[in-house]
């Protein structure tokens, strides 16, 4: 292989190199999903979830329907029984049209973890009431 | 024609380098004419070029259905020299935004102006309407 050949298969690698490293997702989690919430199956609420991770700090947060009504998600719990199986719980105060706040437990699971428009799906649940919740990734205008 | 290995690793090259200028555009490709006035909660903020992009949740009053909108402001750089920094808008702000809705029919406009509610602070959003063909 001559010099010039040489030159250019590393100015190759280095622009695949450059590709790579642009399109690295980091966390699963971080971003902004949007879906829907319902505790059945005519009755939904659209819900917009952000989520940030700072890993030598406050770990996983996130915010639910920024805004004016917006709320903190709490207890956050991520378990990762193997690389697949990610389950996200979190508990989160909304307010209702009339004010009233109601505490809601979400236990999701995260689904086509490879995508970046990856999905989020579970149970809602406030208090003896069961509903289920789907979320999915936004996907960067850019991208 | 034979194309030499080197060749073959030259064009594959050129298309990686050519790859970020798809993403640059002029604002006659991709926006009509139709103006668009929106209120909304900032929920993602992309500060890179060659634009800005920021995505805002719209919440239709009267069926509390929320749309969320990709609006595109100009170049960092361009944005900067109207005033913004990367402190100026955040997650859960609401903004008041005008601009030009995408002829594609999606929840897409570029922005020409940004008023943070809160503060009634209004910024430029360095859009290329006008300066662009």
């Amino acid at each position: 292989m001559g010099r010039t050949s040489r030159s250019l298969c590393f100015l190759a690698c280095f622009a695949l190199a450059i590709t790579a490293t642009s399109s690295q997702e980091g966390h699963p989690l971080v971003g902004s999903w949007h879906g829907n919430w319902g505790l059945s199956a005519t009755d939904r609420k659209d819900l917009t979830l952000i989520v940030d991770y700072t890993p030598d700090g406050a770990g996983i947060t996130g915010l639910v329907n920024p805004g004016y009504d917006q709320a903190t998600i709490q207890n956050v719990v991520l378990t990762i029984p193997k690389p697949t199986d990610w389950n996200f719980k979190f508990e989160v105060d909304l307010k209702d049209k009339s004010g009233k706040t109601t505490h809601y437990i979400a236990d999701g699971k995260l689904d086509q973890i490879g995508y970046d428009q990856r999905t989020l799906k579970g149970t809602w649940s406030a208090g003896a009431a069961k509903g289920d919740f789907k979320l999915t990734r936004d996907r960067d205008y850019t991208r | 024609m034979k194309v030499s290995t080197s060749g073959w690793l030259a064009l594959g090259f050129a298309l990686t380098l050519a790859a970020p200028v798809l993403a640059h555009h002029s604002f006659a490709a991709e926006y009509g004419s139709d103006p668009v006035k929106l209120t909304g909660a900032v929920t993602k903020i992309e500060w890179q070029n060659p634009h800005v992009f920021f995505y805002i949740d719209v919440k239709d009053p009267q069926t509390e259905k929320v749309t969320n909108w990709a609006l595109e402001m100009g170049a960092p750089a361009v944005i900067q020299r109207n005033g913004w920094t990367r402190n100026s808008m955040k997650i859960g702000d609401i903004v008041i935004v005008d601009g030009t809705k995408a002829k594609n029919g999606k929840p897409l406009a570029n922005a020409r102006s940004v008023v943070m509610q809160a503060t009634g602070k209004k910024l430029g959003a360095g859009s290329s309407e006008g300066v662009t063909p």
